[in-house]
């Protein structure tokens, strides 16, 4: 189970926030709300917080790829904040890093 | 990370058309960690391997998974667990009709409802963990063994499993490769928490990559332990593994010579 929540800090900014296990079998729910808000945004910034998220598998990683290319296909740019260090082990293991270098906020859980 | 035995090997006994291969075998599995099955071709290895898998039901004795005896399982009950293991089978056992990338998205596409993109990528991801990602569109007939076993390895690995069962890793592979594929389980392990067992001959990667070792010789288990203890063995059939000595060839030269006969 898992719930996303948005809020707008500013016109050029919205945040979508995760809450609960984000795995392959909420991954489609995730991808679904994350390319709905892209949409919506255009090239605006979209930032996905995963602070209370907990990703267990790389279906996940996926998911974050498919919104990255996205948001970039549409001249927006992704942020996104509260990776934890399983998740960027993952993101390390399928050999993402230099992709996912300037989409993850530095702050960690 | 905790280290109590996920699966659990009771006194198994199996037999092969009425032969005994198996003599009251008895271990444990840790979760999280991993395990190399080893020992000398026809030790039982892959037969251990067959009843871990829930593929060989009959026998004596008891698998316990998570405290439950999986030959009481339910077909229902055999399923989740088949759900939670991967296996890579000693050919990599691909589907011939089917791309590399095919074979990989199957698991995906019949036990989730991940996106075809999301699956696409995921695909993509593991066959790069394997080395393969050059070679999605390719028909497993145009790959050589050991990428067919890479391959086999990465359609292991599709869904995450929460337990990889791997025959022979390194057969058939070059050095540089295996040692790629050593460093890819324990990546595994410590990324995903994988609990990983291992069945080999290879003694190189089998002490570079266990926790936990399970010697096998003729049916039974001859060493237990964490690679330092087995290599401080004292036993004679350990030792001469570990120390690659070829057996002595012992026959019996009536039988020999009855079996030379002419029985026509």
């Amino acid at each position: 189970m898992i719930k996303s929540l948005i809020s707008c800090p500013s016109p050029e900014h919205a945040v979508l926030e995760f809450n609960g296990l984000f795995d392959r079998s909420t991954a489609h729910k995730v991808r679904r709300d994350s390319l709905k808000l892209v949409q919506k945004q255009g090239s605006r910034e979209l930032e996905i917080d995963l602070t209370n998220a907990r990703c267990i598998d790389t279906s996940c990683v996926a998911v974050l790829v498919e919104i990255l290319n996205t948001v970039r296909k549409q001249g927006g740019k992704l942020k996104l904040t509260g990776i934890d260090d399983n998740t960027a082990r993952m993101i390390s293991l399928s050999q993402l890093d230099e992709i996912f270098e300037d989409v993850i906020v530095a702050e960690k859980k | 990370m905790p280290s109590a035995d996920l699966i659990e090997v009771r006194g198994l006994k199996s037999f092969y058309r009425g032969r005994q291969v198996l003599f009251d075998v008895t271990f444990g599995i840790p979760s999280h960690q991993v395990t190399v099955i080893m020992g000398a071709s026809g030790c039982g290895k892959t037969t251990l391997l067959r009843h871990l898998i829930g593929l060989k039901c009959t026998g004596q004795g008891q698998i316990l998974v998570d405290g439950e005896d999986l030959g009481s399982f339910s077909e229902g009950l055999l399923k989740s667990y088949r759900r939670r293991i991967g296996v890579l089978f000693q050919g990599g056992a691909l589907f011939n009709s089917m791309s590399l990338r095919e074979n990989i998205a199957v698991p995906l596409k019949v036990h989730t409802k991940l996106a075809d993109e999301t699956i696409r990528i995921m695909t993509v991801m593991k066959l790069n963990m394997v080395g393969l990602s050059d070679f999605s569109e390719f028909m497993p007939s145009q790959l050589s063994g050991g990428m067919r076993k890479r391959a086999g390895l990465a359609r292991a690995l599709a869904m995450d499993p929460e337990i990889l069962f791997v025959d022979e890793p390194s057969s058939g592979l070059d050095p540089i490769t295996a040692a790629g594929l050593d460093r890819l389980l324990l990546d595994l392990r410590e990324t995903l928490g994988m609990t990983v067992v291992v069945v080999t001959h290879e003694l190189e990667s089998a002490f570079k990559i266990a926790d936990r070792i399970v010697m096998m010789d003729k049916g039974r288990v001859m060493a237990l332990g964490a690679p330092d203890e087995v290599r401080r063995s004292t036993d004679e059939r350990v030792l001469q593994f570990l120390n690659r000595e070829a057996d002595t060839h012992m026959i019996n030269i009536d039988s020999y010579y009855e079996s030379l006969l002419d029985k026509e």
